[in-house]
């Protein structure tokens, strides 16, 4: 083996390797984003007042200023700025004792230069203040655009023609 | 699905079940939602074409109030007529006893569901 072929592989290995685990590709940036979502969206039983508002602004700032928000089953279906996101996930969380979330089958597809759409299945579980657990599933369809501060959601829907789902 | 099939109950999913078949009323089905870790079991009461109503919890299919016997608790739901579009059935669960606003129910493509269950 000669001089050239060992280095040709060392090339191979470490592109691959830069690749795998240090390039971030869109489709990991969004994974990165929905992640981000799902640990702001939950709540701990003993939070605070003052972090669960820090969270909310977190979890309110992965969308995009103005988002178009589809779930006819619930009556929403309108278009919501980051501060009303904000106010919106806050007050859903203040509802609830302790809010955990789950996502099953993310799939993200790249529609366009800087524009991508991902279906994802969102399982949440709620404890309210009476001690009930509530839970939802529901499919969405999220639209997302990369901007300078990363990707955002712009446009989030149910999928399933319903009465509810 | 109460019941039918028992809350959090184990079951398979029968995949080849529409292999030969379509879809028809009465079938017990399973609906994927954005891949197939999470599915709906639901039963389908309208197929693409058909009306569908409910008063006071009694399903109304083409105008005709329908004998659900595998409904066995009581159920207030009111629904306003609605048609079933081409390539859709329209699926809802055993226990209508739960409100309407908590109960996963409505119209679905057919190339979402699955199959059925095993037993």
């Amino acid at each position: 083996m000669n001089k050239w072929t060992v280095t040709g592989a060392i090339v191979l290995v470490a592109g691959l390797a830069y690749y795998f685990f240090a390039y971030d590709s869109p489709e990991k940036q969004i994974r990165k984003q929905f992640a981000v979502l799902a640990e702001k969206l939950e709540k701990q039983a003993e939070e605070s007042p003052l972090i669960t508002a820090g969270k909310a602004k977190t979890a309110a700032d992965v969308f995009a200023y103005i988002c178009t928000v589809d779930i006819p089953e619930y009556d929403i279906q309108k278009k919501i700025t980051t501060k009303e996101m904000a106010r919106h996930i806050l007050a859903f969380k203040s509802r609830f004792v302790a809010v955990s979330v789950k996502y099953y089958d993310l799939s993200v597809e790249l529609t366009g230069e800087n524009r991508a759409v991902a279906a994802v299945t969102l399982e949440t579980r709620a404890i309210s203040t009476s001690g009930e657990t509530e839970k939802d599933i529901r499919e969405f369809e999220c639209f997302l655009e990369k901007t300078e501060d990363g990707w955002k959601f712009y446009q989030i829907n149910t999928v399933l023609e319903s009465t509810v789902f | 699905m109460e019941p039918t099939y028992k809350d959090g109950g184990f079951n398979f999913c029968f995949k080849q079940r529409y292999f030969f078949s379509e879809p028809k009323r009465g079938d017990v089905v399973t609906v994927r939602l954005a891949g197939e870790k999470v599915m709906l079991l639901k039963r389908i009461i309208a197929v693409e074409g058909d009306t569908l109503a409910f008063e006071d919890g009694k399903l109304y299919l083409n105008g005709e109030q329908v004998d659900e016997e595998y409904v066995k608790y009581p159920s207030d739901w009111d629904l306003a007529e609605r048609s079933v579009k081409k390539g859709y059935v329209y699926v809802v669960g055993d226990n209508r006893s739960v409100p309407m606003y908590s109960h996963h129910f409505g119209q679905t493509p057919l190339k979402r569901i699955v199959g059925g269950p095993l037993w």
